[in-house]
């Protein structure tokens, strides 16, 4: 049996204001999801929304060997922005991790809503905003899809990881600074995946019904909300990640934050000596080490891709 | 080359779906294998090169399955599916013949030229830069064919390779095997194909093994066709 | 021929008291649980065997193998210990120095064990409790009681229909990847490197995706005709609409949420005496 995918956090894992909130945050979203989704879909395509919800659920299912023992999954949100647009995207990836939670026990009840948030909510309005962001940089040339397909994969991959961290890590569940480097790091491979598998399905998707990429950037959608968001998710924990995993203690370290204390070397705090527990510093070090080397491979990609899209539209 | 012993398979729901059985193929044999549906025939081909793992023992030219030979005996058997849509899956024919090639890290001209081989094999040859998407059942079915016969295999597994095809395409399928040299196991419902191309012929029934024998015999038999779901071609021809 | 993930599915036939239960009642009694699980302090170590005990109980009552529930909660909780448990070593508070064996010492802090403790048995019986309801609820069910509990129409409809066309789209799915591993295979001493580079297996599992929405996207427009073909009005039926609830069923669930919070308001008196 594989174990499910650690982007699901399980009941137990967060505290009840942390999956509170967040249930009540995806409630809205959805809500918004919803009315807009209802325009964009009508009845005609509601067996479509409920068929490729399935797909997208058996999609995740795919999996490919990265090495030893590892293997890299598809999440499906940036697919499904690509493809029907973020309104109703975000109402097929409700479906998928509602009914994961419901039937399959990957992922809790009660964290649901945090679940909803990160896979529904970040990882579409991340995957929007870097596919218009892109778009507007780059074009609408073949090149510009396929690069615009895996940035959109990548980040909203590693974007909703950092959510899901930095969420357990103010439940107090998990230290920011374990949490942090590891679901980052893990995820900036896993990323790397989810990027090449969602690059690989739009190319064939272009070279089979080029009609179903190219609609929707003819007509332009207009989601700024969901823009925004997607900045603001983008930025903020972009931004909140390392400040965050200086400090090990979310709760704390907010609280320091908003009091505006001094940021005190906190002496109670500290990580047994290795020569008692060997390894667990290096662990540390090794994942922060891949995340940084994850990081680095998606820019030399994005700018390798970038620049053949360049050399193909000059030709 | 293959022997099969006291194999047996149940679905995860319990259901039976093959019962001890057994099957010794020889190399070069062409075996007809036969039966109404969910007689067993596809978990049975699924079996011939590990892709399902049930109780009993399956031996490729001599060597039992087991998780360390697996990769080397999927290069032995060729397996084709029923459905060529399980099978092609890339941007071009080209990607989807070459897959088992790549996978093997073979260098690209011999790719390049086997790849050519096979499309000229199975009847369409220099179509490799076209979209399987727009192929039509028949083409696909082929193409299917070719991405099993690029590797070479010693043994190839058919599953209904004549299913949904019109006249012509079936024909074409007929021709395509009959200049086979390898060992042929072919699942179908198609007894006209069976009484053409394979001597042999294997009819299954509810996960046993009904018959084993000559094709020919099993035609003078009326009563055990019918037995087995297989009347209406009787009845037709 | 699905495997795992269907077998993971989680209702299992029957016909006791809990599977006849309305599953409004159901939800109810899940989200009580999840609650007062959720809500209960760290180290309330006598509610937590009441609950463990009121679980046992309803397992019993749902007349399931009960071996067979706790395993699934136990295969659940596995990677939750995977995360719980280096913290054992980082946390704060006194250090207990264990030594295992000559030479090798182990030391963590008794206040963090404690934590680390508590968190992984109210994940368990939330875990057990969830497996519990949803074995003894089939998704139909589940879906028709969300419905009246105020599900939006659209998404009620969308969760339908993707229930009724998951399996049949995991099957294929499986299929490809059947197909995909007989063509995964190496010759004898083909002295190559085998496996292809992480990029173009990465892009083949990409065109699997591809092919299965594609294939989908057909499939959609066919359903969507098919549908109109039948009468279809708008609204994916649910099934035969709930009946109202009755007072005793309402008084019920009251009853539920407030034994649960009286069991929280319990374990942190106990806790702080």
């Amino acid at each position: 049996m594989k174990a499910p995918i650690p982007m699901h956090i399980p009941d137990g894992f967060l505290s009840i204001p942390v999956a509170g909130i967040l249930w009540l945050v995806s409630l809205v979203f959805i809500f918004i999801a919803l009315k807009k989704a209802g325009k964009e879909i009508g009845g005609n395509k509601l067996p479509l929304v409920g068929v490729l919800a399935a797909a997208i659920f058996a999609g995740q299912m795919l999996n490919f060997s990265i090495s030893g023992g590892t293997s890299g999954h598809l999440l499906g949100a940036a697919l499904a922005v690509l493809l029907v647009g973020p309104w109703t995207a975000v109402l097929i990836m409700t479906s998928v991790v509602a009914v994961q939670a419901l039937v399959f026990q990957d992922g809790g009840i009660l964290t649901l809503g945090a679940n909803l948030f990160n896979m529904a909510v970040v990882g579409m309005a991340v995957a929007y905003f870097v596919s218009s962001l892109f778009r507007r940089w780059f074009g609408n040339s073949r090149w510009a899809i396929l690069l615009t397909a895996f940035a959109a994969g990548w980040f909203s991959i590693f974007i909703a990881a950092l959510a899901a961290s930095l969420e357990l890590a103010f439940s107090g569940t998990s230290p920011a600074n374990i949490a942090i480097p590891a679901m980052g790091g893990v995820h900036a491979l896993i990323g790397i995946g989810e990027g090449l598998i969602t690059l690989g399905a739009v190319s064939l998707l272009m070279a089979s019904k080029p009609q179903l990429i190219e609609q929707d950037s003819k007509e332009p959608v207009k989601s700024s909300a969901v823009w925004i968001a997607g900045l603001i998710f983008t930025a903020v924990l972009l931004v909140c990640s390392p400040l965050a995993s200086s400090k090990p203690d979310g709760l704390e370290w907010v609280a320091e934050k908003l009091g505006f204390l001094i940021m005190a070397q906190d002496a109670s705090y500290h990580i047994i000596p290795d020569y008692v527990m060997p390894g667990i510093q290096n662990e540390a070090l090794a994942t922060i080490a891949a995340g940084a080397i994850g990081v680095l491979i998606v820019i030399a990609v994005v700018t390798l891709l970038a620049r053949r899209g360049k050399l193909a539209e000059n030709k | 080359m293959i022997e099969i012993e006291k194999l047996s398979y149940s679905y995860e729901d319990g259901r039976t779906a093959l019962a001890a059985l057994n099957l010794s193929v020889s190399t070069g044999e062409k075996i007809a294998l036969v039966g109404p549906n969910g007689a067993g025939k596809t978990t049975l081909l699924l079996h011939l090169n590990g892709i399902l793992r049930g109780e009993g023992i399956v031996r490729v030219g001599g060597e039992i399955i087991n998780e360390r030979n697996l990769s080397k005996i999927r290069a032995e058997v060729g397996l084709a599916f029923q459905s060529p849509d399980d099978q092609l899956f890339s941007n071009s024919v080209y990607e989807d013949v070459a897959y088992g090639l790549i996978y093997q890290g073979a260098p690209a001209g011999m790719i390049k030229d086997r790849v050519a081989a096979a499309l000229e094999m199975v009847g369409m040859p220099g179509c490799e830069g076209r979209s399987p998407y727009h192929l039509s059942l028949g083409e696909k079915k082929r193409i299917a064919l070719a991405t099993v016969l690029v590797m070479q295999p010693r043994v190839l597994a058919l599953d209904e390779p004549t299913a949904g095809l019109d006249p012509r395409g079936r024909r074409g399928i007929i021709n395509l095997l009959a200049g086979l040299e390898q060992t042929l196991i072919i699942a179908t419902h198609d007894l006209g194909l069976a009484k053409e191309l394979c001597p042999r012929m294997v009819i299954m029934d509810a996960g046993r093994i009904i018959y084993d024998g000559s094709t020919m015999v099993a035609f003078q038999n009326p009563a055990l066709l019918e037995k087995h779901g297989l009347t209406d071609y009787y009845i037709d021809s | 021929m699905p495997t795992g993930i269907v077998q993971r599915a989680s209702y299992l036939r029957g016909s006791s008291i809990l599977h006849r239960c309305d599953a409004r009642i159901k939800i109810a009694l899940l989200i009580s649980f999840l609650l007062t699980a959720a809500f209960l302090p760290i180290g309330a170590w006598v509610v937590y065997a009441l609950m463990g005990g009121l679980l046992l109980v309803a397992m019993l009552a749902s007349e399931l193998p009960v071996s067979v529930l706790l395993q699934r909660a136990l295969v659940l909780e596995i990677p939750i210990l995977l995360v719980l448990l280096p913290q054992l070593f980082l946390q704060k508070g006194n250090f207990v120095v264990l030594t295992v064996i000559k030479g090798f010492q182990i030391s963590f802090s008794m206040s963090s064990l404690v934590r680390i403790t508590s968190l992984l048995i109210r994940s368990y019986l939330s875990l057990g409790f969830t497996v519990l309801i949803t074995a003894v609820t089939r998704f139909e069910d589940l879906l028709a009681a969300m419905r009246a509990c105020g599900l939006p129409r659209m998404l009620a409809s969308i969760f339908a229909l993707m229930w009724r066309y998951l399996f049949v789209l995991i099957e294929e799915m499986e299929r490809m990847t059947q197909a995909r591993a007989s063509r995964s295979a190496v010759p004898v001493n083909s002295g190559m490197r085998a496996g292809g580079s992480f990029g173009w297996r990465a892009q083949v599992t990409g065109g699997m995706a591809g092919a299965l929405l594609l294939r989908t996207l057909e499939r959609s427009e066919r359903i969507y005709q098919a549908m109109l073909a039948r009468g279809y009005d708008g609204e994916v039926r649910l099934g035969h609409a709930s009946e109202p609830l009755t007072w005793g069923q309402k008084a019920a669930m009251l009853l539920m949420l407030l034994m649960g919070a009286a069991l929280v308001l319990i374990a942190n008196g106990m806790n702080g005496a």
